[in-house]
């Protein structure tokens, strides 16, 4: 009798046929398959490779969904690493969390603030004219070697208009807090680490966000306060304010400007381009079948089952009646193959309402409410004074 | 249909699903009783043998359609004659090697016929050299014409121990069931397309000593 392992090319795919436990189940399985659909009494005309076709599809079936659920947890982790075989298995894996997705949101907009990014910005100028207060920086603007920028090689693929980042109107100074509204101390103190010793220093306890303010209103201050110089920007056109004089004439302004940004290339070499970006190339194999724990293998079994009755009732659907003896006999295939859908049906939703409730995301919810409840229930414990902490 | 969608393999299937209708659920069963032309005497005037020798009966599955008695008044007073239609699986005909003939014989309970006629009565999907079944008109055979032994069943009225049928065997593609010999052909497990049954040939019983009285529900 032909048995699993000594038959030529049992499944379609093969993808479990080397699993002791498959060869195993497979054999047991026509037995579950035909004696559930009555072959004990009548005829069930499924083959054995049919069955254990049903067998494959139905492991396929089970580790899709899984691997599905596993995505929806997991994608944001796996995000722009490498498809192929480097995580290959990593279905079964539980990840450490990373905030590269979060990152690579930020990027565009430390870009725009000149703090960061992917793209590289470039440094030019544009020689001033006496009397001329318009200049198009698509022409006018060049690097040391008086090359025009906006025809340089690397604004080819493709080619597109300059963004002006930034305009030289000032002279950067390095030690500019000696000067400013701020106690020049303060720079000292920062740089060697004894600001809480100076005499200068006020012992003053204040908070991160008014060191940040007054980076900023330094900021602002040395863009406004110190200069009277101005621009604006019109299509090509750069407007400057004041009028050059005879004075500023031949010296230049320089600009810093960037390309659009090209997503698909970056300033470097940005391998994770190509790595994983949706549902369909992250690396999850098929579940290896003798992993798969007693809960996945009885919903198998119960799938292989559906996908059997359906099939066997696509066969005797074939014909609506089948000529006897003096007589016509109707088969029962279209109930067969309703009611092999509808369980396909049942169990596919079952599985699916099951994996919905532990997604990563759930489990923290879940995790959340267990924790508030248990605050609740503490409420109603009654502790001694004096060996607890009551809180809330 | 188109020949396209029927193959030898549909053919199989559709012979398999009549022989399990004939063989595995309904059961009913004619015995055919072959005339020898060789060892019957025929008159040498009337080319007609006035005792007719027969070969031994074979059991043969098929769907039986009877018909009450047709009973005449005459002058000798009243006259019942039987006639009966037999539906039989063409194709389990040609497993068996049996060729039935008009004017041979067979026996359905107690009564024996003498086939009238027996044409082919179908075709499989209109595929001229698959026959489906023949359709075996028998008309009661005169009484001291054809003599035989009865086979049950016959009627529960008598006594005889195989008056009644107490247990059914089903076929299902085995050589033999606890009936012997079955001659049973299934062409899809016989050209390897499906395999054999999981379990044998089941049956109901009354005399079997299992409380169940059918395999179906007990098989130990």
């Amino acid at each position: 009798m032909s048995t699993f392992a000594n038959t030529t090319n049992p499944t379609p795919f093969g993808s479990f046929n080397d699993e002791s436990g498959f060869q195993s189940d497979a054999d047991k399985m026509i037995v579950f398959v035909k004696r559930k659909l009555g072959d004990d009494i009548l005829s069930v005309e499924l083959t054995k490779k049919q069955i254990w076709s049903n067998l494959e599809e139905s492991v396929f079936e089970y580790s899709s969904i899984l691997n599905q659920y596993q995505a929806k947890s997991q994608l944001v982790n796996f995000l722009g690493y490498p498809t192929g075989s480097v995580l290959s298995g990593s279905e079964q894996k539980f990840p450490r969390e990373n905030l590269e997705y979060l990152a690579r949101f930020a990027e565009p907009y430390a870009s725009e603030a000149g703090i960061g990014g992917s793209y590289n910005m470039i440094s030019g100028s544009i020689t001033l004219k006496a009397n001329q207060q318009d200049y198009d920086f698509l022409t006018d603007l060049k690097d040391t070697a008086g090359n025009v920028i906006y025809d340089s090689a690397e604004n080819s693929n493709p080619k597109t208009k300059l963004r002006i980042s930034e305009v030289f109107h000032f002279s950067p100074q390095a030690a500019y807090r000696f000067f400013d509204t701020t106690s020049a101390i303060n720079y000292l103190n920062n740089e060697f680490s004894f600001e809480s010793f100076t005499p200068e220093t006020i012992f003053y306890v204040l908070p991160v966000f008014e060191d940040i303010l007054r980076a900023g209103q330094l900021d602002l201050s040395n863009r406004v306060r110190r200069s009277n110089y101005s621009y604006k920007v019109i299509g090509t056109n750069i407007r400057i304010f004041p009028q050059p004089t005879m004075q500023a004439d031949g010296r230049k302004l320089w600009l810093r400007v960037r390309m659009y940004s090209d997503p698909l290339n970056p300033s470097y070499q940005d391998d994770t381009l190509y790595g994983v970006s949706n549902l369909s190339n992250i690396p999850f194999g098929v579940l290896q079948y003798d992993k798969i724990n007693s809960i996945g293998k009885q919903w198998i079994r119960q799938y292989t089952l559906a996908l059997s009755r359906e099939q066997l009732g696509l066969v005797r659907s074939k014909f609506s009646n089948i000529p006897i003896p003096g007589s016509d006999l109707q088969l029962d295939g279209n109930s067969l193959v309703t009611s092999g859908r509808e369980d396909k049906t049942k169990l596919i939703e079952e599985l699916k309402t099951m994996l919905e409730t532990m997604t990563y995301d759930k489990l923290i919810e879940i995790s959340a409410l267990r924790a508030e409840n248990m605050q609740k229930q503490l409420k109603f414990s009654p502790m001694p004074n004096g060996w607890s902490v009551f809180m809330g | 249909m188109a020949r396209l969608f029927i193959t030898q393999r549909e053919i199989n299937f559709i012979n398999d699903i009549a022989k399990e209708i004939v063989k595995d659920v309904i059961g009913q069963k004619i015995y055919y009783f072959s005339i020898s032309e060789i060892k019957s005497k025929v008159h040498d005037v009337y080319e007609e043998a006035p005792e007719k020798i027969f070969e031994n009966p074979i059991e043969i599955n098929c769907l039986v359609k009877y018909q009450p008695q047709d009973i005449k008044a005459n002058s000798f007073g009243f006259e019942e004659t039987y006639g009966i239609e037999a539906y039989v699986q063409k194709r389990d005909l040609l497993d068996k090697g049996i060729e039935m003939l008009e004017g041979d014989f067979f026996s359905y309970g107690e009564t024996f016929f003498e086939i009238i006629t027996a044409p082919d009565s179908n075709t499989i999907y209109g595929e001229i050299e698959h026959k489906g079944f023949m359709t075996i008109t028998g008309k009661q055979a005169r009484k001291g014409q054809f003599k035989a032994k009865i086979f049950g069943p016959t009627d529960e009225q008598y006594s005889d121990p195989d008056a009644v049928q107490n247990d059914f065997y089903q076929q299902r593609g085995f050589a033999y069931n606890k009936e012997g010999v079955t001659g049973d052909v299934r062409e899809l497990q016989k050209e390897g397309v499906l395999t054999k049954p999981i379990s044998g040939p089941g049956y109901v019983s009354n005399t079997n000593k299992s409380p169940a009285g059918s395999s179906f529900y007990d098989e130990s």
